[in-house]
């Protein structure tokens, strides 16, 4: 599950680093965080299914894992604060969603912690707690932050800047609809309101906050009509964007809005990890590749000093040849074996087609025409 | 970006070997993914033999043991000539890089023959039972590696015998080399495996 906020925690970076007008704080700190996300993640799964009756041993890992994994998370959130509190933070929409996404995560957090200890998700297993924790993880982890990196990266998109005041509108509908739709049902879900149920009866007393959350859920639908109605409007009418509208420092933001299909006419030199702050009138830009071929520059792997240049084949019609010829075998291996050999064999012929040397004679006419001898 | 400091790369190379070739890399991650399929493959095959009360099963013979050990010292020792074409590539030495290709790949189809008499050397079918399947399926996984290592070095001596010999064919003749290491080099733990393991334990 970990593994949907890991695109997430990028978008956030970049907007907090964008939006603080300084560099990310703890960066290492931030890189281990997010490779141990990736590596407990792999241990948490069972904290779906403590009550399908598992021996003691697992339970404890598992429990141990959920816990754990609230370390790294808690270890970026507190560099995302750290990096805007040194910072001179710029309250843009975007920025407004990644603090949403802070709230609502810590809080998705919190309950994650409680349930990942057994005797508390065995009392409220399968109830209207457990919904309420995912969501918060779920809409705070992964929604939140994409939202705000459509806002964010719009304007590089389409070449026009999303509405602000759209957005303000969209972020507080969010913000108060989701809470309203979902923190009633922490409490729904301790009186006992079990999960997967269309109805219930009215003297169970679950009525009021029902309620609240059905409002709730219309405050979040004006929201995300808000958004769409913002995306169909500034695709048209939106205030022209130039190429680095957030002063920002990735290298995306150093070319125009929308960027063209070769993305830079002279590749651009990065010297440091704010590839656009820590430009100066010094730096230089990348010459001496042909452009009548599709060569690209090569650089060593750890210090990125140029190393060679490369040709990159040309358009070719093997690859798709290759993909039906491996289509043809799995799906004739369901109606006969005589598929997969013949798949086989059709296979060999593409394959043969795609590495067949066709370069060499550019290659030679070229090294013809370079050394007219 | 404008500038008016340019950083001119004209005079690189237009090629660079091992670790510095994206090619390279390209072939590091397809051995990963095959060692990961055999490993799977060998651990399948430990599973089973726990739930097996006997190993392999009644009325199934051993494996043989003399045709399958010289194949695989032929595979072994054929890693010599494949360094040598590797090293005479990177010294772009056109002649030796011919001689050891076609070297190469006579020797490629002789362990591909004797490949093909070890399915009868291990006395079994792949339909027979699970030991049967699963002796059938490692031998398969290897072989397919084995046909597609001995195809690619065919047609690379194919290109090296009738085209130009350019820097990309080179190159490519280099890269290839790691991967003939490593099918020559799982191959004893899976031989150890198939062959060794009914009789010893």
């Amino acid at each position: 599950v970990y593994i949907i906020f890991i695109p997430a925690l990028g978008m956030v970076s970049s907007i907090v680093q964008t939006f603080s007008r300084r560099p990310v704080f703890g960066y290492m700190a931030m890189v281990l965080s997010l490779i141990a996300t990736g590596f407990i993640g792999f241990g948490l799964w069972v904290h779906h299914m403590f009550v399908t009756g598992l021996p003691q041993l697992g339970l404890s890992f598992f429990t141990a894992a959920s816990m754990m994994i609230a370390i790294p998370s808690g270890v970026q959130i507190f560099c995302w604060i750290a990096t805007l509190w040194h910072g001179r933070p710029r309250l843009h929409t975007p920025l407004l969603f990644v603090l949403g996404f802070v709230c609502i995560f810590v809080l998705g957090g919190l309950t994650g912690v409680m349930l990942a200890s057994v005797p508390l998700d065995m009392q409220v297993h399968d109830t209207y707690f457990v919904v309420a924790h995912f969501h918060y993880v779920l809409i705070g982890g992964a929604l939140f932050p994409l939202f705000g990196a459509i806002y964010y990266w719009f304007p590089k998109i389409t070449g026009r800047r999303l509405s602000e005041r759209a957005g303000i509108w969209n972020f507080w509908l969010l913000f108060l609809g989701f809470n309203l739709t979902f923190f009633p049902m922490h409490q729904l879900g301790l009186q006992g309101m079990p999960r997967r149920i269309y109805t219930y009866l009215p003297d169970l007393g679950w009525g009021a906050l029902n309620l609240l959350a059905t409002t709730g859920g219309l405050i979040l639908t004006c929201g995300v009509l808000v958004f769409l109605g913002n995306i169909l409007w500034s695709h048209r009418h939106g205030q022209r964007a130039e190429s680095n509208p957030w002063e920002a420092d990735t290298l995306e933001w150093g070319t125009s809005s929308p960027p063209p299909s070769y993305n830079f006419l002279y590749l651009p030199v990065v010297q440091g990890r704010e590839a656009l702050w820590s430009r100066t009138a010094a730096t230089p830009v990348v010459t001496g590749l042909h452009s009548d071929r599709r060569e690209v520059l090569v650089t060593r792997l750890l210090d990125a000093e140029p190393d060679h240049r490369t040709e990159l084949p040309g358009p070719s019609i093997w690859p798709l040849a290759l993909a039906i010829a491996v289509t043809v075998g799995f799906i004739g291996a369901v109606f006969t074996p005589k598929a997969v050999p013949v798949s086989a064999l059709l296979s060999f012929f593409a394959l043969i087609g795609w590495s067949w040397p066709y370069w060499k004679k550019t290659e030679q006419e070229q090294l013809a025409a370079e050394q007219p001898s | 970006v404008k500038s008016s400091v340019t950083l001119d790369v004209s005079h690189l190379p237009s090629t660079a070997y091992g670790s510095r070739s994206p090619l390279w890399w390209g072939v590091m991650g397809f051995i990963l993914i095959e060692a990961a399929i055999l490993a799977i493959g060998l651990v399948s095959y430990f599973y089973l033999r726990t739930l097996a009360p006997v190993w392999p099963p009644p009325r199934t013979a051993v494996p043989d043991l003399l045709l399958p050990t010289v194949n695989m010292l032929l595979l072994l020792a054929s890693v010599v000539p494949m360094y040598w074409v590797d090293r005479a590539a990177q010294r772009k030495e056109r002649r030796r890089v011919q001689i050891g290709l076609v070297f190469c790949a006579v020797l490629g189809l002789g362990f591909s023959v004797l490949r093909g008499f070890e399915f009868r050397a291990v006395h079994t079918q792949w339909d027979s039972h699970a030991y049967g399947s699963v002796v059938w399926t490692l031998l398969g996984l290897h072989t397919f590696d084995l046909v597609a290592e001995i195809i690619e070095t065919i047609l690379l001596m194919v290109f090296a015998l009738t085209g130009p010999m350019t820097d990309h064919l080179f190159l490519d003749i280099s890269d290839s080399a790691p991967f003939w290491y490593f099918v020559a080099a799982i191959w004893v733990p899976i031989y150890a495996v198939l062959y060794i393991v009914p009789r010893v334990f």
